[in-house]
């Protein structure tokens, strides 16, 4: 109990001190300012709209009044997230962006959204089945787009999956009020139990010994049986050696080894992800 | 936050022109255009398109017309007059619809196929109030064949009749010598059919003080999986006699055709505050009942299967599940909260927490009065500072808590002289540092980042007077702590070059399990360049190295054993995007994937729980090492042959080659199991021809090809063509 208070206490400390350094190094800034907008359609005729609610150059434009004024010597500034917050702010899906993965990584908005124009139009036949988005993630993610393509993957480019199935591109793991078991049994319900005899290894974390996005090995494992289960289990002979001898001689704890019994430990342990009866998890 | 305007500007120039490299050309004809809203430019008016479509396919050579093919795991069809798996035709239809005035899409509705079993769809509604929209997709695999393909009975080398002959005795590991399937079924397949609906009540309505929504969610998921399982020692019988005579041993391992017919309905409630000047306020909550209806197998089902000669033992419980699968209910709920001060302050916080509770139990788990509960609870505090121009400080600290509330002690099920280790719960820190500055005449941006890692696990080793697995004989401990140092360098190197490198160093003082890093490298770099005219060629290294060697048996002699594992992970491709002409596009890409482990196997005279009324040591039998190169080649064309004629190409090349393991192991392996050897080759052609403002003939051909040097049944070929015919208006 003690542990506990001491250890809840020097969690409280943490939050308070990151907000008050935060809070305190940060000072109050400019409110952007209002500008607003009358004749921009004159010269850009050709500029398109994909959102009927974007039909309003300058609230997203800045600089715009001025590059009126002067269209050649004053440039309006490129769109930049902080005008998509500026309506987008209070939206659920995107408060928090600028803790997000992308934001930490230095990119706009507008790297995924377009605003004229399509940012993204998937002309690549081999992502024909491949759902829009997805296709607009690999084209930077390539190395996943690559692990897509291996013998055991997630259906993405097949189309059964998608990527923001799994990852919100508007968010980050610290941001994330689930760990990564409960982000799998979001989709995969029928492993999360509850078991009577839980696996810790599940109970830690799915990619202990799966690669969600592609793996060579069978159920998307990332080593295949027995090594996967051998990392942290020894191999008991009097189980699963030839003889099934418990002697302590060099000839019995060396005695072979049959393949039946290293080539697929969930044949038989096949509850693997926890059972309702067997603390062996073989049903 | 990161970047002033005109790195804004810059960046944002540069992640255009990648953009309108890699995928959008200049055809007016877009085989592929959906509706989908971000893809179209907006225009008041209704329009829309029907697209019939007509297939055909064969499966050529594989395992043979009864069983499965390993290209159906992702592309599962059949014929729609004759029921085939194998050759045949089928019909299908595309539409959209899209409504809009000057200020909204009002209505935009679309379906979309892609395979016999592989389709989608969604449904948006907007008005002045909110919106609302549906959706739905079907995908069907047959990866259960696959399972089934490689079951012992399949495969050379995966019985062991030695362990039970000639002595005949073995009643321990004898029932390697023969896989039971009880199946009856060779070809597995399961159909997941996602659904869902949501209305959102904009916050327009309420003086954008108030938004508000409702979800539901759900899938079905139905068919039929490969089902393996052993009885204990003495679970089988000799009929009549109830003698207990060494060929039960042959009756333990088996398997069964196990029914998946299971759906999920989540109903989602949220609602978000933006009350003026003082944040973002968000609140959800989840309800989500997770449903079983397939038949539940008990061990005295059994008796059906078994030869007249055996029979479940009557001293057993016959009720024993095989595989069960619950009922259970979820609740949900989470509050979160952002806040900037300025714009140099931002403040997101979160918490939530979760229930999870079964509501189905076995005939043995009711018995005992168990009752299984999962509580969780998680917060978050993130929040980001700008010191001055150019520079960043941000941080945050992240909590999980997992309590498994479920009934513990349950007499009959689990009990204190069990033996295996119990988590009662699962708690993790991980808190933070990221400092980031800005090299504005350097056009660099670089990023010091720290973060500590602490987990902490309550455990319940058993009681120590009985035999059971302690702590000494586990490679599993109440403590895993590590630090992260991080580096982030984005730099403009040139007007149209990019370089991105991120290293990080892990060390640990402590570790819990074996695949927590001890000591841990990881590397992930890319440069991409845009030439002047519109090339783009990008290059991507990656790198992790996970080493850890504090984790140790100790065996009733005293002798201490430690595990060393190592997990290496290279990942490092090129790609390629550029005009051959004004009218033609090409996009290439090669990629190589390396996965690595190196650790030791260790066997036990005995099972580790035997310990301490039996003397378990442990000794070092080998290192074995799952080493698997991957390699990935793929190009598509995009070719507008004039105003009415377009084409494409497309061709990826997947090879695997490598073992799963070496020395003893690897040995003993079947050939199979043992080494990785594969090939698949997947062709599009597709040409798509105009005839009239409105009308529009696709025809598309595809070869797939999987080829598996080491086990030949799975080696087969898919051919399949589509002809559709489009109208729009």
């Amino acid at each position: 109990m003690t542990n506990g208070h001491a250890r809840l206490r020097k969690q409280a400390l943490l939050s308070v001190a990151v907000a008050l350094l935060t809070l305190g190094l940060g000072l109050a800034g400019p409110v952007a300012a209002e500008v607003s907008n009358q004749q921009c359609m004159a010269c850009h005729q050709d500029q398109g709209q994909i959102k009927a609610a974007h039909r309003d150059c300058l609230s997203c434009h800045v600089g715009g009044e001025e590059h009126a004024r002067s269209p050649i010597q004053v440039k309006p500034a490129e769109v930049g997230t902080q005008q998509c917050m500026d309506c987008h702010g209070s939206d659920r899906h995107f408060a928090q962006f600028a803790f997000s993965d992308h934001a930490q990584a230095g990119l706009e908005c507008t790297a995924c959204h377009g605003i004229h124009e399509p940012v993204f139009e998937n002309r690549d036949v081999g992502l024909f089945r491949t759902d829009p988005s997805s296709a607009q993630c690999v084209s930077c993610h390539q190395d996943v787009r690559a692990q897509f393509h291996m013998t055991s993957h997630h259906p993405v480019i097949e189309g059964g999956a998608t990527c923001v199935g799994c990852h919100n591109p508007h968010s980050s793991a610290t941001l994330s009020l689930q760990s990564r078991t409960e982000q799998c049994t979001d989709c995969h319900q029928r492993v999360r139990g509850p078991y009577v005899h839980e696996h810790p290894a599940v109970v830690e974390d799915c990619s202990n010994c799966h690669n969600p996005h592609g793996s060579p090995n069978r159920g998307l494992l990332v080593m295949e049986e027995p090594m996967l289960c051998l990392t942290c289990h020894s191999f008991a002979n009097n189980r699963h050696g030839l003889t099934g001898s418990n002697a302590l001689t060099q000839e019995a704890l060396f005695q072979p080894v049959p393949g039946s019994a290293f080539r697929q430990c969930t044949s038989c342990h096949a509850q693997v992800h926890g059972s309702a009866q067997d603390q062996f998890l073989r049903y | 936050m990161n970047m002033n305007a005109s790195e804004r500007l810059e960046t944002g120039r540069l992640t255009r022109s990648i953009r309108l490299a890699l995928g959008v050309g200049a055809l007016a004809l877009a085989p592929f255009a959906t509706m989908a809203s971000e893809n179209v430019p907006f225009e008041p008016g209704t329009s829309g398109y029907v697209t019939p479509k007509f297939y055909g396919f064969d499966y050529f050579r594989g395992a043979g017309s009864a069983f499965g093919q390993f290209l159906e795991i992702y592309d599962f069809q059949r014929s729609m007059l004759s029921g085939s798996r194998r050759s045949g035709v089928y019909a299908d239809v595309d539409f959209g619809l899209r409504i809009a005035d000057e200020d909204r899409e009002l209505l935009v509705l679309e379906r979309l196929s892609f395979g016999r079993y592989n389709q989608r769809g969604y449904l948006l509604l907007n008005n002045q109030y909110g919106n609302a929209g549906a959706y739905y997709s079907n995908f069907r695999t047959a990866s259960g064949s696959f399972n089934w393909l490689f079951n012992a009975n399949n495969v050379e080398g995966a019985l062991t009749p030695e362990a039970f002959f000639p002595a005949e005795t073995n009643t321990n590991s004898g029932y390697l010598a023969q896989f039971n399937d009880d199946s009856q079924r060779r070809r597995f397949d399961i159909t997941r059919l996602r659904y869902g609906m949501d209305v959102n009540l904009d916050s327009s309505v309420t003086g954008g003080l108030l938004a508000a929504g409702a979800a539901i969610d759900g899938y079905n998921r139905t068919g039929h999986t490969f089902n393996s399982y052993v009885f204990g020692g003495g679970d089988v019988r000799e009929a009549g006699t109830n003698a207990s005579t060494p060929q039960r041993v042959l009756q333990r391992w088996r398997a069964f055709d196990q029914d998946v017919d299971e759906s999920n309905r989540r109903i989602t409630l949220f609602t978000t505050l933006t009350p003026r000047d003082l944040g973002v306020l968000d609140y959800e909550f989840v309800f989500e009942r997770f449903s079983v209806s397939e038949q539940q197998r008990v061990q005295g089902d059994v008796n059906l299967v078994l030869p007249p000669e055996w029979q479940f033992n009557a001293d057993g419980n016959p009720f024993r599940p095989l595989g069960f699968v619950p009922d259970s209910n979820l609740i949900r709920h989470s509050l979160r909260g952002t806040r900037n001060f300025g714009s140099r302050v931002a403040v997101a916080a979160g918490y939530g927490q979760s229930v999870l509770k079964q509501e189905s139990y076995t005939n043995p788990q009711f018995v005992s009065g168990f009752d299984g509960e999962i509580s969780t609870s998680n917060w978050y505090i993130n929040a980001a500072a700008n010191l001055r121009p150019g520079m960043r400080l941000s941080g945050f600290v992240r909590y999980n808590d997992r309590d498994n509330d479920s009934t513990f002690p349950a007499p009959g099920l689990i009990t204190p002289t069990a033996v295996t280790v119990r988590v009662n719960s699962l708690e993790t820190l991980r808190y933070g540092l990221n400092f980031n500055y800005r090299l504005r005449q350097m056009r660099t941006s670089v990023d010091l980042g720290w973060e500590r890692v602490d987990i902490s696990r309550d455990l319940t080793y058993r009681d120590p007077s009985v035999n059971r697995i302690s702590p000494e004989r586990s490679l599993y401990d109440e403590d895993t702590k590590y630090d992260e140092f991080s580096l982030r360098l984005v730099s403009r190197i040139g007007q149209r070059t990019t370089l991105r490198l991120s290293p990080s160093i892990i060390s640990a003082s402590s570790t819990g399990s074996i695949t927590d890093p001890d000591d841990e490298f990881r590397l992930r770099s890319n440069l991409s360049h845009v030439t002047a005219n519109g090339t783009v060629v990008s290059a991507y290294y990656n790198y992790s190295n996970r080493t850890n060697d504090t984790l140790s048996w100790t065996g009733t002699d005293g002798v201490e054993v430690f595990q060393d594992y190592e997990r290496q992970n290279q990942a490092a491709g090129l790609n390629l995007a550029f005009a051959i002409s004004p009218t033609m596009r090409a996009n290439a890409g090669i990629a190589w994937m390396q996965d690595f482990t190196d650790a030791i196997w260790f066997a036990s005279n005995r099972r580790r729980y035997e310990a301490p009324g039996n003397p378990v040591v442990f000794v070092r039998r080998d290192n074995s090492k799952h080493d698997v190169d991957t390699y990935v080649f793929n190009a598509s064309l995009d070719w507008t042959v004039n105003e009415r004629l377009g084409a494409q190409a497309g061709y990826t090349f997947t090879r695997t080659d490598g073992t799963t393991a070496s020395g003893e192991i690897f040995d003993a392996l079947p050939v199979v199991d043992g080494k990785i050897d594969t090939t698949l080759h997947s062709l599009q052609l597709l040409g798509a021809y105009r005839l009239s403002d409105r009308t529009s003939l696709t025809g598309m051909y595809r070869l797939e090809y999987f080829d598996d040097d080491t086990f030949s049944d799975l080696k087969g070929g898919f051919h399949s063509i589509m002809a559709s015919w489009r109208y729009q208006f």
